[in-house]
């Protein structure tokens, strides 16, 4: 087995009002290469607080997590950034689309981020759009178009700088069937044709089946593999 | 473009959560531009009035003048100008008379200051010529030039006959002085554009300045033009070296020091009003930004999650704050460069004379206050977008995306 992840007695605390709660309680787990991994779990079981930290944008308060050998948390703010920018792919239950820019923009701004050049991003964006069958939908705004081609174009966004891992916190939690169906359709053949490891996570056990395993959390704990 | 402009130019002007952000924005920018504006209309008039009163002090005047120790009259100064027609600085020299009098008009009376020139002096008579506003230039030396005010103030015209009245060389009986009273012709009319000279100078030829003032041929001193007038104190004191005692120099500058200190302190003193303006803009500035932080909180955590790094965003918001800056501080430029063109073309503000020495709005734009007024508006704006910037810079990607 090929790890892409490794956790290592990962925890996470938060301290509300004096008072600290455990989020994540010192979980261990593996993540395969090139697989379809679902984390699942009811609301308020640390799953999004897993996600963000798997992805750099949250910090643990004790444990490791090594991206291909690398310690993620011995890195510095810039080189998280470009760890980020590079290899990771993130999408949110919201599209989180940017208003001010238009469709095409949108997909481009990563790829800007990492080569500075208009042009090339501007023509990968609208590769990434043809492949979704969104190109027409390229020059518009976010929110001109329906809640399914938002999300299209924020899973064009993930795309666009060829990541190594796509991170998805309920990517079809605003859709209906058929959208989610849709995404989750997307998710497989990105997953087949590129070899790409997705880690999505849900608390609807429906989609689970497209995935090649399925981790379970609950009340911060890795409850069954 | 670079890709942290772009990303501000859509924050800052892109769709906003409400109008009122478009507002704020517009009143950041409006704010720089009136400070800029007003700094460099007000800094262009303070050195038009600086450059204005220097060169009509000039240009009346002499630039050095040698007298004697305690201001005797001096016999020996046709001697003295031939001791230095050598002197490759200087263009011309004539001797002058200079004291005080009381001029009368039929029932108007006024006090003047006397001055008596040399009407044969070519360089006097060309400056005097191009100030002349009525009448001619003094043929014989029963003709006077006065000035405008004070042919106002006396309510004459050229060729009204006016009666100087002089405390010198006048006869004693019982005891007390009678003043001696010349009668004089007013040749002509002058206009030397500043009312200090306007209202109090009369001059009267030479050889009957001398005689009413019973100076028997002598003068007050030598009058000296030089050719680069910045280099009076430098020229006096060569003069005053050759002469030696009891000769002294006087120049221009050290005449008017008092005059021209407060000129610059008063500048100086404007320009640290006007920069306050551009602090109050820049606090617009810190409201605008943090308004468009607190507006695009989602917007700085999914530029995280896309690859910013904390510097970036900083980057980001250091822009968006440097965009206002340069369009505001443009806009000022233009403005203020506009608006002094204008009153420097059409003179459309007149000045009371009596009050501010001068009679229009001068304005004489500098290059270098223009610079140090766009340096110091940018260090300002600059250290106002660093609060906000931060801000942004450090906000937590993950609340800026859970809040949303």
């Amino acid at each position: 087995m090929n790890s892409i992840y490794r956790v290592e007695n990962l925890k996470k605390s938060f301290s509300i009002k004096n008072e600290r709660i455990d989020v994540l309680k010192g979980i261990s787990f593996d993540i395969e290469e090139g697989k379809i991994t679902f984390i699942l779990g009811p609301s308020g079981a640390g799953k999004s607080t897993l996600l963000h930290i798997l992805g750099t944008l949250d910090t643990p308060t004790d444990g490791k997590i090594f991206f291909k050998n690398v310690d993620l948390f011995s890195l510095n703010d810039r080189e998280k950034s470009k760890f980020r920018n590079q290899k990771i792919g993130f999408i949110f239950q919201s599209h989180y689309l940017l208003n001010e820019f238009l469709a095409y923009e949108n997909v481009m701004l990563p790829h800007l981020f990492l080569t500075s050049n208009f042009q090339q991003a501007k023509s990968r964006s609208f590769e990434i759009l043809n492949s979704l069958s969104l190109k027409d939908r390229a020059y518009h705004k976010p929110n001109e178009l329906s809640g399914g081609e938002q999300q299209r174009i924020a899973i064009a966004r993930a795309l666009i700088n060829d990541p190594d891992l796509i991170l998805a916190d309920e990517p079809t939690g605003n859709l209906d069937s058929k959208n989610s169906e849709n995404v989750m359709e997307i998710f497989r053949k990105i997953n087949l044709e590129k070899n790409k490891t997705i880690i999505i996570i849900t608390h609807n056990e429906e989609l689970i089946g497209y995935g090649d395993r399925v981790i379970k959390l609950i009340d911060g704990q890795i409850y069954n593999l | 473009m670079n890709h942290f402009l772009y990303i501000s130019l859509k924050h800052l002007f892109g769709a906003r959560k409400t109008f009122f952000g478009y507002i704020v924005t517009a009143i950041s920018i409006g704010g720089i531009f009136i400070g800029v504006a007003a700094l460099i209309v007000v800094l262009s008039v303070m050195n038009g009035f600086q450059k204005d009163v220097k060169d009509r002090i000039v240009d009346v005047n002499s630039h050095i003048i040698v007298l004697k120790y305690f201001n005797e009259p001096i016999k020996e100064y046709r001697e003295i100008m031939d001791s230095l027609k050598n002197f490759k600085d200087i263009v011309s020299m004539t001797p002058f008379i200079y004291s005080k009098g009381l001029i009368q008009f039929e029932n108007f009376t006024n006090g003047v200051i006397i001055r008596g020139f040399s009407i044969d002096d070519s360089v006097t008579y060309s400056i005097m010529k191009r100030h002349l506003k009525f009448g001619r230039f003094p043929e014989n030396e029963n003709e006077i030039l006065i000035g405008l005010d004070l042919a106002e103030e006396l309510r004459a015209h050229t060729f009204d006959n006016v009666k100087i009245a002089t405390p010198f060389g006048s006869t004693e009986t019982f005891g007390s002085l009678i003043p001696k009273i010349t009668e004089f012709t007013i040749s002509g009319i002058f206009d030397a554009g500043m009312y200090q000279y306007n209202s109090e100078l009369v001059y009267i030829p030479l050889s009957k300045a001398s005689s009413i003032f019973g100076l028997s041929g002598k003068v007050t001193g030598i009058e000296i033009r030089i050719k680069d007038i910045y280099q009076a104190s430098k020229v006096a004191k060569i003069i005053e070296k050759k002469l030696g005692y009891p000769y002294r120099t006087n120049n221009w500058i050290e005449l008017n020091a008092s005059l021209f200190t407060a000129l610059a302190l008063e500048k100086k003193i404007m320009f640290l009003l006007l920069l306050l303006v551009i602090i109050v803009a820049a606090f617009n500035i810190v409201t605008t930004l943090i308004m468009v932080v607190m507006e695009k909180t989602t917007q700085i955590g999914v530029l995280k999650t896309l690859g910013l790094s904390e510097k970036d965003i900083l980057k980001v918001y250091i822009y968006q704050g440097l965009i206002i800056n340069i369009l505001g501080t443009l806009l000022g430029l233009i403005v203020g460069l506009f608006l002094c063109f204008l009153l420097s073309k059409y003179k459309f503000i007149d000045l009371p004379g009596g009050v501010y020495l001068l009679e229009k709005l001068p304005v004489n734009v500098q290059w270098l206050d223009i610079i140090l007024v766009l340096i110091l508006t940018n260090i300002v704006s600059l250290i106002s977008t660093l609060y906000p910037a931060f801000k942004a810079a450090k906000m937590d990607p993950v609340k800026a995306i859970r809040y949303e």
